[in-house]
């Protein structure tokens, strides 16, 4: 360790040359003077980018990253850890909701028997209609048809030609 | 562990010939004060109190006297409109201090691979520097031309360290910052400030081996 201090000892002093560098002669005389000019000009710099930006306002971010390019099992390990939760989260939703064959918007049409259809009124004003009597290879009985038609949205209008 | 902010600079002596700044006497709380409410002249101050630290720092980051005066210069003025922002937690000092060092990291970090030196020239005291006299060697015959190498060297070994530890050996080493106050300035704790500082250390003494007797 002594020899360590030692050889940092040498390196320290042969870090002291950078302070020997110095800007041209009456560089600093104008720094100052040219900040004001740009200020009165109107000029605000350089725009950050959206890193530098989101970097600023969250430094906790950069950490983040920094330790992740650091430490490479880290990252590897959140990958994983991330991945496992979607994962989770996939399973779960897909059996909570496995007889729900609704979107989030539109018309939903719960279905019983094919003259036994009931209309709900969503955000969108599109309609979808599902019922079980209903499939490609069935055809819609009358009944149905004119059930389906009775029980329009009051939002929607009949077209009249 | 208290960690104090750096002491902040004193107002700028002036040299014979120099005209007296009005604003050389005001406290720094009443130039950050006047300068939010539009007093370039006040800011003006502020800017010439700091200028050379801040401009050193960039400086031995970048390695580049051009890009260093436009970073420091970018740097005062995304301040000057952050004004508003400066709580005063920590001295005005400090807080345009992590502004510039953010600014030249981000800079750095898109100029990564395109490291190009313009380096200042060494003024007349270093050539009589006795620490860099010993290290130039006694057989050769023109000192400046091996100090004009050593320079080029160590910078080309400092450009080789990370951007974080590039900046705590610029802090400490070279410009005399005491561990507390880099702490403050990179907003970590002590204990990474000096292990960033230990590893640089390593890392530029193997770089520098062939200079280092």
């Amino acid at each position: 360790m002594a020899d360590n201090t030692e050889n940092f000892d040498q390196l320290r002093k042969l870090l002291a040359l950078k302070r020997h560098e110095q800007p041209p002669p009456g560089y600093f005389d104008k720094f100052s003077k040219h900040v004001i000019m740009r200020l009165h000009a109107g000029d605000k710099g350089e725009v950050e980018t959206f890193s530098e930006r989101l970097f600023n306002e969250a430094p906790w971010l950069q950490a983040i990253l920094h330790a992740f390019q650091t430490k490479p099992v880290l990252a590897g390990g959140s990958g994983a850890a991330a991945c496992a939760l979607v994962l989770a989260l996939i399973v779960v939703s897909g059996r909570s909701g496995s007889g729900d064959m609704t979107p989030g918007g539109g018309l939903a049409v719960s279905g019983g028997t094919g003259s036994d259809l009931t209309a709900q009124p969503l955000a969108n004003s599109a309609v979808l209609v599902t019922s079980p009597d209903f499939s490609s290879t069935n055809g819609l009985s009358p009944d149905a048809a004119a059930a389906l038609f009775s029980q329009m949205p009051d939002s929607s209008q009949r077209v009249r030609y | 562990m208290i960690m104090t902010d750096p002491a902040p600079a004193k107002a700028v002596k002036k040299t014979p010939g120099d005209e007296p700044s009005p604003m050389a006497e005001v406290s720094e709380d009443q130039l950050v004060s006047r300068s939010r409410r539009g007093d370039t002249r006040a800011y003006d101050e502020l800017v010439r109190r700091y200028q050379e630290r801040i401009y050193a720092t960039v400086y031995h980051m970048t390695s580049n006297h051009e890009d260093a005066n436009d970073l420091a210069q970018e740097a005062f003025i995304k301040a000057y409109y952050a004004l508003k922002s400066f709580k005063g937690g920590s001295s005005f000092y400090t807080w345009v201090y992590r502004i510039a060092v953010n600014k030249t990291i981000n800079f750095l970090k898109q100029r990564k691979h395109r490291s190009v030196l313009s380096l200042n020239d060494l003024d007349v005291n270093a050539e009589h520097d006795p620490d860099l006299v010993a290290l130039v060697s006694d057989k050769t015959p023109r000192r400046d031309a091996s100090l004009a190498e050593l320079q080029e060297k160590l910078n080309e070994a400092m450009q080789k360290l990370s951007e974080s530890h590039r900046l705590v050996v610029t802090l400490h080493d070279v410009q005399g910052m005491s561990h507390e106050e880099i702490a403050k300035i990179m907003d970590c704790n002590i204990g990474t400030v000096r292990s960033r500082l230990f590893y640089a250390r390593q890392q530029l003494q193997a770089y520098l081996s062939n200079y280092l007797k």
